[in-house]
């Protein structure tokens, strides 16, 4: 049986690099005493499928694993257990039963949502800028990438983008293999296009929500659909 | 108050590498309304949290003094040089990972000492609390600064530093000292000299400031004479006579990120008489005491399961001489294969048998396996008392290949006393006999896969050892000899590792070194010196000027050949073994004559045993205690 599962990395565990939030999520399934399905070969492990890789630092109520289970397991109990067994700031809210063949979530999962929170940020000026971001055609960035810094367009990136209090943004781009935007770029181009925005800074990245966008189209599928 | 630190220290973290090492919130982690608890306690280990994360040594004291209703006992780890520089510039102290207390409130500080390139990282993390660095400095008001671990048997180096060492095993006496600590503290807290008193009236308690030092005119130690009535002469270790005895804790703390030795850890015996004799913690820990296969059996199952680890390590100086080790083994690798969890051994003895018991758990692909002959030749190898023969090590690399290793490790130490450039050509000789072998076993084919690494250590000679009276190889002879074994080394499937021997050298000082040598300790510190175990931020140059500055000679504390009269800094702090069995031993080492292991064979009449009333504690398979055996009798 595959139990597909929303979990939450709060508080100080945002902290987590990816490898940590899976090391701490396999040690709490196994604590928790599951029937874990484990892989075949030399160094069995438990068979758990990340959506989307998350960034040290960034919390997040919207990321999703696929747990493969040796017997059925009541997704409301299961719940339970594991949470029962897994530190305090990392929380697994909801789970539903999920295909077991197809293509890995990882595979299908290609934008995500933030919440991003900013400081030193003018209200007004902030407006302007996502205004302008939104209309621009181009909006070059310096990446970060492992053959040194590198200049790209993220506007094909950003899907959308709206202030939604005091400081606060919330925006939805692209993620996962063929394409990932991180959300200091997204802050990083606000930045440019307006020099008010010159001393913003982002204290802090939320991820809402996974999904897979239809290019075409536009629309958005949450990873239960999936 | 805590909860605007915890802010604060929240707005540096996304500044800082590894930001997951100051978070706490580890599963586990004992968190204690401080308001209900009569002593806190900082362990403060002065390494990296990856590091003191993986010390066996701190889970344990951790939870025994945990599990004391009125005490606690919360981490902190010395800060990264990143995070440092972030704490000093927004006026962050030193805080606890359970509660994000600044580690000044507490009541007790307490450092284990591993190594001694750690010292600088002692001073940080005094410094980042608020707790004056001299000892002569605090008042009443500052917590009580103690430290233990193998380095507190010649803490002299620290010495101004350290209100109380505490030698030896600390489970027991850790009661004590909290117990002392409450009594002076519910009697108004007034006279720190006065609890000081009473601390070093506890057994394996050493005050360094009570002691008076005078020396030679040559700058050798003439005496150390106690200050205060009631103080002894000599310091004995606090020794446990048994470990099923002791409460292990099985609820060790699991942390979230990525650390050393990030397994489960059973310890199954304290303590080795294999009398290597460059080995300090061969003769600090003596004698050995086993637990129980019954109560490792235990321990591991409950451990794995509170834990969630895949991986169970069952730990000591020399598993492989766990008087149970086969049967140990095979039934907990059994048991735990179901779970995902693999049965480990840290070290393998060089001999055909260990190899095939590290062969039984290897449950993961062939990897490498790691052989430790010491030293090259036979001869040496008699110097050393390594009692392994050319053929043991033969035999043990012809099992790795037969049991599907394609990878073999050597250790060896370099700059031994006696040492010739013979020893070191044979060092070199095992790396090709290590081919050959892989030839017989596999086929020429096969064997071009294999790879040898011969890695090479300089010689640190450490006090309580039969060593304790030789000098250091000089660094431009190490550095010699290091070239001298790589022009024997012909084939390139041998990787030859060796390290810059200037780290070695520091550690010599600080090994060896006297009450004297804290003011360079001190210096360094100033200067810069942070994690000096650590290649990266190791400067041998700042330590020879912080030296220089502080009238400290380095050559004079390790080049200089030591007479068999001369009073060390660290003859004070017992771990049991005479002076006279150690000048017999370091005799006999000169004439290349090995000593058996009393556990097996003749006493070697070391005075461990009889000096604390312990006896070597060899605990098979169906050992039952007294109560038991009336059970069974009862019953059957």
């Amino acid at each position: 049986m595959r139990l597909r599962i929303r979990l939450a990395k709060l508080g100080l565990a945002r902290f987590l690099s990816h490898l940590d939030l899976q090391r701490v999520v396999e040690r709490g399934l196994r604590r928790a005493e599951l029937p874990l399905a484990f892989t075949q070969g030399f160094n069995p492990h438990p068979r758990i499928s990340y959506a989307s890789a998350l960034a040290t630092g960034t919390s997040s109520e919207g990321e999703f694993i696929d747990v493969d289970l040796t017997e059925p397991v009541e997704p409301e109990e299961f719940l339970a257990r594991a949470n029962g067994a897994l530190p305090a700031d990392v929380r697994l809210l909801e789970a539903r039963p999920a295909p077991e063949s197809g293509e890995s979530l990882m595979a299908q999962i290609n934008a995500a949502a933030y919440r991003l929170t900013l400081e030193g940020a003018d209200e007004a000026a902030l407006q302007a800028a996502v205004a302008r971001l939104l209309e621009a055609e181009e909006v070059v960035v310096t990446r970060e990438g492992r053959t040194g810094p590198r200049p790209v367009n993220i506007r094909p990136q950003v899907y959308a983008l709206a202030v939604e209090g005091p400081g606060e943004l919330r925006a939805l781009v692209q993620t996962g293999s063929k394409g990932n935007l991180r959300p200091e770029e997204v802050v990083a181009g606000l930045a440019q296009l307006s020099p008010d925005l010159a001393g913003v800074a982002l204290v802090r990245a939320h991820r809402l929500m996974l999904y897979r966008r239809d290019p075409e189209t536009g629309e958005c599928v949450e990873p239960w659909s999936l | 108050m805590t909860e605007a630190l915890r802010e604060r220290i929240e707005r540096v973290l996304p500044r800082v590498s590894k930001p997951a090492r100051y978070t706490g919130g580890e599963w586990n982690a004992v968190v204690k309304d401080h308001d209900k608890i009569d002593v806190k306690v900082a362990w403060t280990f002065p390494d990296a949290y990856e590091v003191g994360m993986s010390h066996l040594g701190s889970l344990i004291m951790y939870h025994q003094i945990n599990r004391r209703d009125d005490a606690c006992c919360e981490r902190a780890y010395a800060p990264w040089t990143d995070m440092e520089a972030e704490m000093r510039a927004e006026g962050i102290p030193l805080f606890t990972l359970e509660s994000w207390t600044p580690v000044g409130e507490f009541d007790i500080i307490a450092f284990p000492l591993l190594y001694e390139l750690t010292y600088t990282n002692l001073l940080t993390c005094l410094d980042l609390a608020g707790v004056p660095l001299l000892a002569a400095e605090r008042t009443a008001e500052h917590p009580l600064v103690i430290a233990g671990g193998p380095c507190a048997f010649n803490c002299e180096p620290l010495a101004p530093f350290l209100d109380v060492a505490v030698l030896g095993d600390g489970e027991e006496v850790i009661h004590e000292i909290l117990d002392t600590y409450k009594a002076w503290r519910d009697e108004g807290r007034r006279d720190r000299r006065e609890l000081l008193r009473r601390m070093a009236g506890i057994t394996g308690c050493y005050v360094p400031g009570f002691y008076e030092v005078s020396y030679n005119p040559d700058g050798t130690i003439r005496e150390y004479r106690p200050t205060e009535p009631g103080v002894p002469e000599v310091v004995d270790r606090a020794t446990v006579k048994d470990l099923d005895s002791i409460d292990y804790p099985t609820r060790p703390v699991v942390p979230n990120t990525q650390i050393v030795f990030d397994r489960a850890q059973v310890e199954v015996f304290r303590g080795c008489t294999r009398g290597c004799r460059f080995c300090h913690a061969g003769y600090i820990t003596r004698p050995v005491r086993e637990r129980s296969p019954e109560e490792v059996q235990r321990l591991a199952r409950e451990i794995v399961r509170n834990t969630g680890y895949s991986e169970l390590s069952l730990v000591s100086l020399s598993t492989a001489d766990y008087t149970d080790v086969q049967q140990t083994v095979g039934r907990l690798s059994d048991e735990l294969r179901c779970d995902g969890v693999n049965v480990t051994l840290p070290s393998t003895r060089v001999d055909a048998f260990s190899v095939a018991v590290a062969d039984a758990v290897s449950k993961v692909r062939k990897g490498s396996i790691t052989l430790a002959p010491e030293g090259g030749s036979v001869r040496i190898r008699r110097v050393i008392n390594k009692t392994v023969s050319d053929r043991d090590i033969r035999d043990a690399m012809r099992a790795a290949f037969q049991s599907g290793y394609r990878a073999v490790k050597l250790y060896f130490i370099l700059g031994l006393p006696t040492e010739t450039d013979a020893d070191l050509e044979a060092i070199a000789e095992k790396g090709h006999w290590a081919l050959e072998i892989a030839e017989e076993e596999l086929g020429r084919q096969e064997a071009r896969k294999v790879r040898v690494t011969i890695s090479v250590s300089v010689f640190v000679p450490k006090p309580h050892t039969p060593f304790q009276f030789e000098p250091q190889v000089t660094l431009e002879e190490a550095k010699r000899r290091q070239q001298y074994i790589k022009r024997f080394l012909k084939d390139r499937r041998i990787e030859y590792k060796y390290h810059d021997p200037d780290v070695s050298h520091i550690e010599a000082l600080l090994s060896l070194g006297d009450r004297r040598v804290a003011d360079a300790v001190l210096r360094a510190w100033q200067m810069g010196a942070r994690f000096d175990g650590w290649n990266e931020h190791f400067d041998y140059d700042l330590w020879l000027r912080a030296c220089a500055e502080s009238g400290v000679d380095v050559d004079f504390y390790t080049y200089r050949k030591k007479g068999y009269g001369e009073r060390f800094a660290w003859d004070h702090l017992s771990p049991g073994i005479s002076r006279e069995w150690l000048i017999d031993d370091h005799r006999r080492a000169m004439s290349e004559l090995e000593v058996e292991d009393c556990r097996w064979e003749n006493c070697d009449l070391c005075g461990v045993c009889m000096r604390y009333d312990v006896l070597p504690t060899l605990k098979p398979a169906g050992f039952v205690g007294e109560d038991e055996l009336e059970v069974t009798d009862s019953t059957g």
